[in-house]
């Protein structure tokens, strides 16, 4: 009758300032700075102010935000017009809005071969 | 063994006929036990050590709720139930745990339902619901490993128990809400994307300004240091029949 359910969403709000090595079953929301790395089974969601200096695992993306790592994604990302990402990009699908920058190689893995031996190891990114 | 905790504003003439009613109840049920009554200058710790000695096996408290928080923070073992019949002004806890008014106590207490409930460690002092902290800038250590600083030079962080609050969150884990708090030259509401959530099991919080905290309704002594644990299924609670929406506490 009553299920311990461990989905959880973390929300880092501007002004906000996080380092250390993220990971969790939940959603992540970010709309201030972090530093480190994220790995999540669920959604990332980086906001316009927001600013990432990590290496990502995620099953979704979306990015309104400056990333500066390497980002996996085991289904969609999708990099809207203010988003910018310097770094690798893995996906199964990509959405890339005008007015969106990626300064890496994008590779979209359609047939989801993205697994946990292609994502990502945790390795702390060069400022 | 049933043993009673009276909190020391029973003791008032008003409540003397209430108190002879709830008595005789509880003998009508077969539910009857010793009683201790607490007044300013007894040791809440003494009390339920004597309990324990006398062979007590459900402590039930007649206060509110923040009789059932003194009773919590000298609790001396896990084994012991803990009850509440509600008499007082603050009934939020009551209300949760279904038994707000006198006969829904009795009948909970007669009926012994009862659930494992999580509590909360601010600094060696137990609370059941929220704590809700104004300071800053704030430094947090979350879980030992994640550190978070804020800009914000006076913020409010609040944190909730999801056991005993409609979060649609269901966890064991306590969820910390920080919000900044605007200056009083500042135009405009404080934004969503300005308010951060987070999960945590330990969180060692700093500020450089003296912290002003609320734990339960009860205003604690200003910090600069203060750390949060959580103590899983620190205690068993008699609850009343239904229960509300967003409680995920397991019956047993």
């Amino acid at each position: 009758m009553f299920e311990k359910v461990e989905h959880q969403t973390t929300i880092i709000g501007e002004g906000i300032k996080l380092e250390g090595d993220f990971s969790g079953q939940g959603d992540l929301e970010l709309y201030g700075e972090l530093k480190g790395n994220i790995s999540i089974t669920g959604r990332l969601k980086v906001g316009p102010n927001a600013r990432v200096i990590a290496n990502i695992t995620a099953s979704n993306a979306e990015v309104e935000g400056m990333i500066k790592g390497k980002v996996s994604i085991t289904n969609a990302i999708d990099i809207l017009s203010t988003g910018n990402i310097n770094g690798d990009v893995i996906a199964q699908e990509i959405t890339i809005a005008k007015g969106a920058a990626i300064n890496g190689k994008v590779h979209i893995d359609m047939k989801n071969n993205i697994s946990a031996s292609t994502a990502i190891k945790p390795e702390k990114v060069k400022e | 063994m049933y043993y009673y905790i009276y909190d020391d504003f029973i003791a008032t003439p008003k409540l003397q006929v209430k108190l002879a009613d709830l008595e005789s109840k509880l003998a009508l049920l077969g539910i009857k036990g010793p009683v201790s009554r607490l007044h300013a200058l007894t040791n809440i710790n003494e009390v339920m050590r004597r309990a324990v000695v006398r062979g007590a096996t459900t402590v039930i408290v007649v206060g509110d709720d923040r009789s059932l928080l003194k009773v919590l923070n000298a609790l001396p073992n896990k084994k012991i139930v803990v009850g509440l019949i509600t008499m007082g002004p603050q009934v939020t806890l009551a209300r949760k745990l279904n038994i707000e008014t006198v006969k829904a106590g009795i009948e909970a207490a007669a009926g012994r339902k009862l659930v494992p409930v999580n509590t909360g460690m601010i600094n060696k002092f137990a609370f059941l619901q929220n704590v809700t902290i104004t300071g800053g800038p704030f430094t947090a250590i979350l879980d030992g490993t994640l550190t978070i600083k804020s800009d914000h030079p006076q913020s409010t962080i609040s944190i909730v128990n999801p056991q005993l609050a409609f979060s649609k969150d269901k966890s064991s884990l306590f969820e910390a809400y920080l919000t900044p708090l605007k200056g009083r030259w500042s135009i405009g509401k404080v934004r969503e994307e300005q308010i951060s959530k987070l999960n945590f099991g330990k969180l060692v919080l700093k500020s450089q300004t003296s912290m002003e905290v609320v734990a339960d309704g009860s205003k604690m002594i200003n910090n600069k240091a203060i750390t949060i644990d959580i103590v899983e299924n620190a205690a068993r609670l008699i609850v009343g029949r239904g229960r509300p929406e967003g409680n995920t506490i397991k019956q047993e």
